[in-house]
């Protein structure tokens, strides 16, 4: 049946048509491989080309036809720019929106998580008098008149010395005033490192290192070591130039409790809980830890149980950065802070940092620990490197600081630590029955601390009317020769505890002072119904 | 491009005829003064004089017509490719060897040869990870180790013109160890200090009253300035400056970097949009990030660079939510304190007002160093201040004390008084400090009874002026505006730092110098800064020092290129009397 027309074909398949079995196998012959109906015979006979072609065509058509695309907005144009630039309206660069007494409820409450804090507002505070002469001395003159100073933080009186002040004078005559210089570009003077040196023997520390300004201290100094990926652990009322330095430093920061051992505990296993599970893994050798507490705690005026987190600090492997601000010149046997109060070694604080301008008595911060810690900084820490040097003659303020200090350091410690328990005692008397005021005393060390936080606990309904109470309270002691000072704090500030009364008790105003300020207070708390 | 020299001539002629006669300020009065700074500057001359400068967008046309020669294209004509490799396998020589030692010193720790690499470790807990990696201070430890000698040189006198260096000998590994002070010193003429206005030594006007009020006053007043610390000497200053300034109101912080760093947050928030030129100071660059604003870096004094941030930033809006920014601050600072520059501060001042954004203008190189009467780059370049939103500066420079101050208006100092985090939680300025800047203002605006405030700003813009040119014609590549007391002269290897600063130092010249990273790798400086303290000998002194100096290391780059001290000297014939006592007249 091989070629001919389809006719022929048919007329073949007619004629054998009693034989349908030839006709199968005739069909299945044309059909079965190497048969000319077979595809494949078809591609040896050059049909691939009609399949490429075909492809070819298709694929030809994909490219070219116009796919499927959003329209695409275009540019804007310059008239519509201009018209976007004209219509924007900034707001003013100083906000004119101050807290009020009305917007308190969620502030009142507290409650502030970390993600998603509201916005706080300023709370504004009301002036302090203008200070005619020495505002350090334990009296001093505001208008006419001259008044109990329990604001200023000179402990030791140190401020007001005559020791100091010649001191002051030589170095204003031999100096100059400023220092017109940072450290690296000639403002590094004799005395700078004198000061350094003495304070570095003073604290027991291989070195110290001394920076011109007390809030730029830590926010240098912590940042120079503590980089993204370390972790801190900081009690939640550390002051706000440490949660400066923390910010800057990127690190991932969490709080544990004011003062909670436990609470503490909780965050170090959570931080370490990792490696224990895996033994020693890569993160627990690069990663650094730290703790962050302060000596004595500027935003409570209480000690900090460093013992306790000292024994913690050892056991999790974190390192320890101690604020000791107030804590300098006021805790220990000779005033050479916590540390000595603790009874612990001085290296087992890697880094100590405090401010000058408490009991030393003058202007500047410094930093001390190992010669590597100060060493590093000398080259990483901000507000040293980039800031002009302490002015000469405040560094020579300190050193005589720590001439007084080191000669009759004891005594002056003990009578200072003496006059803050009479100071608080008699203060805790007077307000022990008082349902709004109370003084913030958690631990029976605290009476150490000559820094006092009278705190109102009455519930008030907003942040700033607690701040109006008290400070119809402040102004009411004013007028009968009580100088006190609300604690104030800026919207930047993550501390919300309660709203306070701060008082400074200076070694020199005598226990007859202490309780006639106390008298004064007591009388005025009862007139405003604050008892 | 126009014939640079047709106009510029005929008005420093009137100049140097006239002494101080007052100039009318002709329509094109600023395009001949910045001709005659691109000329100061080493440029050709080549800036076109038919400049308008009213209205924002004429301006960064303007600029993009006849580009201004920047410091960029000089360093580039310079910083051959050749050069440029040279510099860095410097670098690389220095790297190779300091891992080798970092090497050998694992090896030896290893062995337990070497006792001090147990420093590294914390001897409390010696499991803690190290403080500080070793790659972190890799190029503290093993570059900047090598050279410490010429740099934080300690002094044992007044930071005046003259000081008594300390000399320093090393001891031990010089990797590890800080030279030791020898207790004997070397007396150097001060040109590291920034002593503008000669107000760093003892004064017989400020002294006594500074030791007056420390007797009166206390040195400390162990307060923040919300509490007790402000006594009526920081009112009575912060009225004095707000005076001098010529703005509403001023508050007063006790140091000059916690300014910055404690004024931007209180300002910008996380709304904000900040645009800060590439070359602000780090207490500027801390401020930014603890504010959480989100910020935007436009090229160096870039006028056009930023107004194309500013459109963009206002037309797209925040990168996040896409809201339009709440705000938007311009950060610049007067002079730029490595490059001796002036801001381009009637440029952004007109871009600031088309586009409603704010400027923050720091002035803690440029107030009392610059302007006829010390108010700094604004009465410089003939720009009102209440123009600028936020007046910052410090009073360490100029006036000798410490301490800076946030200056505007009433509304915005107020907010920042009753906000900043340094007036609640920081000591309040010593009140002596304080008295020095009253006595020093005072001189300056000549309450004193002298002219010695008038005599002071005369000789330092004479100084610096004199001082520029003469290292310009001597062939030294020096940056820097006319009139600017920061002298930068160009030495580019960071191999010639040490070499250049010691043989200073051996011939009695105090200079500071400056590599990476305070400069970019390749860009290493010496800095001079001029005082009104100087004399012309001690000046003369220090050019023909620096200049044999500038021999023996090779570092007169332009010393080739004759045209720029052809110029320069026809320049310094013509105008002995700077133009800046001009145009500043005219302003304020």
């Amino acid at each position: 049946m091989s070629g001919g027309t389809v006719k022929e074909n048919l007329a073949w398949c007619w004629s054998k048509r009693n034989h349908v079995d030839e006709i199968v196998s005739e069909v299945w012959s044309n059909v079965r491989p190497g048969g000319r109906l077979h595809p494949a015979w078809f591609f040896e006979a050059k049909g691939h080309l009609a399949v490429e072609l075909l492809l070819f065509a298709v694929i030809l058509y994909l490219i070219t036809r116009k796919s499927f695309k959003p329209k695409k907005e275009k540019p804007l144009s310059k008239a519509e720019q201009e018209e976007l630039i004209e219509d924007w309206v900034p707001e003013p660069l100083a906000p004119t929106s101050y807290a009020t007494a009305s917007d308190g409820d969620e502030a009142a409450t507290g409650l502030r998580s970390r993600k998603n804090p509201p916005v706080k507002k300023q709370i504004r505070y009301a002036k302090t008098p203008v200070v005619k002469g020495k505002a350090s001395a334990p009296h001093v003159q505001v208008g006419s008149k001259k008044v109990m100073n329990l604001v200023s933080t000179n402990f030791l009186n140190f401020a007001n010395s005559e020791k100091i002040e010649d001191a002051c004078e030589k170095a204003l005559q031999r100096y100059g005033c400023g220092s017109c210089g940072p450290r690296g570009f000639y403002g590094t003077i004799d005395v700078h490192l004198e000061f350094e040196d003495r304070m570095a023997k003073f604290l027991g520390t291989e070195e110290a290192i001394l920076y011109s300004y007390d809030i730029s201290t830590p926010s240098s100094a912590i940042p120079a070591f503590c980089k993204s990926g370390d972790v801190i652990v900081a009690d939640s009322g550390v002051n706000y130039a440490i949660q400066s330095g923390l910010t800057l430093s990127r690190s991932t920061v969490i709080y544990f409790e004011h003062n909670n051992l436990k609470d503490l505990e909780r965050v170090l296993q959570q931080v370490t809980g990792e490696d224990n599970k895996k033994g020693k893994t890569n993160l627990e050798r690069i990663q650094r830890r730290f703790i962050v507490v302060e000596g004595i705690y500027q935003n409570y005026g209480d000690l900090c149980p460093l013992k306790g987190v000292m024994a913690l600090k050892e056991k999790y492997n974190f390192r320890m950065i101690l604020e000791e601000s107030l804590a300098l010149g006021v805790l220990g046997k000779s005033g050479r802070g916590s540390v000595e109060h603790h009874g612990l070694e001085v290296d087992q604080v890697d880094i100590t940092l405090a401010s000058l301008g408490n009991s030393i008595g003058s202007i500047g911060g410094i930093c001390a620990g190992s010669r590597r810690v100060c060493d590093h900084q000398r080259l990483s820490g901000a507000g040293y490197v980039f800031s002009a040097s302490l002015p000469p003659y405040l560094a020579c303020a300190a050193i005589e600081s720590l001439n007084l200090l080191e000669e009759k350091g004891p005594e002056l410690v003990q009578a200072l630590s003496k006059k803050a328990k009479v100071f608080r005692d008699l203060l805790g008397k007077a307000f022990a029955k008082s349902k709004s005021l109370r003084v913030h005393q958690e631990n029976d060390e605290d009476v150490l601390s000559p820094f006092v936080h009278l705190k109102l606990v009455a519930k008030q309904n907003s942040e700033v009317e607690a701040v109006e109470v008290l400070q119809t309270f402040v102004d009411a002691a004013l007028r009968e020769g009580v100088f006190l000072s609300l604690s104030k704090y800026t919207f930047l500030d993550r501390f919300d505890g309660c709203q306070s009364i701060r008082m400074a008790v200076n070694v020199e105003h005598t226990n007859a002072d202490l309780a006639k300020a106390v008298g004064t207070l007591k009388k005025q708390a009862q007139k405003l119904d604050l008892l | 491009m126009a014939p640079p020299n047709a106009m510029t001539t005929t008005v420093t002629r009137t100049v140097a005829n006239g002494k101080g006669k007052r100039l009318e300020p002709a329509g094109d009065w600023h395009g001949i003064r910045r001709d005659q700074m691109a000329r100061a500057k080493g440029g050709h001359g080549m800036v076109g004089q038919n400049r308008k400068h009213h209205g924002g967008g004429v301006v960064a046309k303007d600029v993009a017509r006849k580009p201004k020669k920047t410091n960029q294209d000089e360093f580039a004509e310079v910083l051959h490719p050749f050069r440029q490799s040279v510099i860095y396998f410097g670098f690389v020589v220095l790297m190779f060897i300091g891992h080798i030692r970092d090497f050998l010193d694992g090896v030896m720790a290893r062995l337990g040869l070497d006792a001090s690499a147990s420093e590294r470790r914390s001897a409390s807990n010696p499991d803690c990870p190290p403080l500080v990696a070793n790659s972190q201070d890799f190029y503290t430890r093993r570059l900047y180790m090598r050279i410490v000698d010429i740099f934080n040189r300690p002094i044992s006198s007044a930071p005046g013109s003259w000081i008594d260096v300390m000399e320093r000998a090393r001891e031990g590994d010089p990797c590890r160890n800080h030279p030791k002070p020898t207790g004997r010193t070397k007396r150097c003429l001060n040109l590291g200090s920034y002593n503008y206005l000669g107000f760093a030594a003892k004064d017989e006007y400020c002294t006594p009253r500074v030791i007056q009020t420390l007797a009166e006053y206390g040195c400390s007043t162990c307060s923040s300035s919300s509490d007790a610390g402000m006594t009526s000497k920081h009112v009575e200053m912060e009225g004095v400056v707000a005076e001098f300034l010529g703005v509403e109101s001023a508050f007063v912080y006790g140091m000059g970097f916690a300014t910055n760093a404690m004024t931007i947050p209180v300002l910008a928030d996380k709304n904000t949009l900040i645009i800060s030129d590439e070359m602000n100071h780090k207490s500027i660059v801390d401020g930014v990030k603890l504010s959480g604003a989100r910020v935007k870096v436009f090229k160096h004094n870039n006028t056009q660079h930023l107004e194309y941030i500013l459109r963009k930033s206002i037309v797209e809006g925040h990168p996040r939510t896409k809201r339009p920014w709440r705000k938007i601050i311009i950060i610049v600072e007067g002079i730029y304190s490595m490059e001796g520059e002036m801001v381009k501060l009637r440029e952004i001042v007109a871009l600031k007002k088309k586009y409603k954004a704010y400027l923050y203008l720091d002035e803690a190189h440029s107030i009392g160093a610059l302007g006829r009467t010390g108010r700094g780059v604004c009465e410089q370049l003939g720009v009102d201040p209440r123009d600028v939103d936020v007046m910052m500066g410090t009073f360490t420079k100029s006036f000798g004390s410490c301490g800076g101050y946030i200056a505007g208006k009433q509304e915005m100092v107020e907010w920042i008084r009753s906000s900043s985090p340094a007036a609640y939680y920081a000591t309040s300025m010593s009140p002596s400090a304080v008295q020095q800047v009253i006595s020093a203002l005072k001189i300056i605006a000549g309450e004193d009874g002298t002219t010695r405030g008038a005599e002071k700003l005369n000789r330092l813009s004479d100084n610096s002026n004199y001082f520029r040119q003469e290292l310009k014609k001597r062939g030294f590549h020096v940056l820097g505006d006319q009139d600017s007391p920061v002298v930068p002269i160009m030495c580019y290897y960071a191999a010639k730092i040490p070499a250049l600063s010691r043989l200073c130092l051996e011939r009695g010249l105090a200079v500071v110098l400056v590599g990476f990273p305070a400069t970019a790798l390749c860009l290493s400086r010496m800095r001079i800064c001029i005082s009104a303290a100087h004399t012309r000998e001690e000046l003369k002194l220090a050019i023909d020092i620096i200049d044999e100096i500038g021999d023996k290391c090779m570092i007169k780059y332009l010393r080739g290129s004759k045209k720029v001290s052809e110029e320069e000297e026809s320049y310094v014939e013509e105008l002995p009397c700077p133009p800046a006592r001009l145009e500043s007249s005219r302003s304020i």
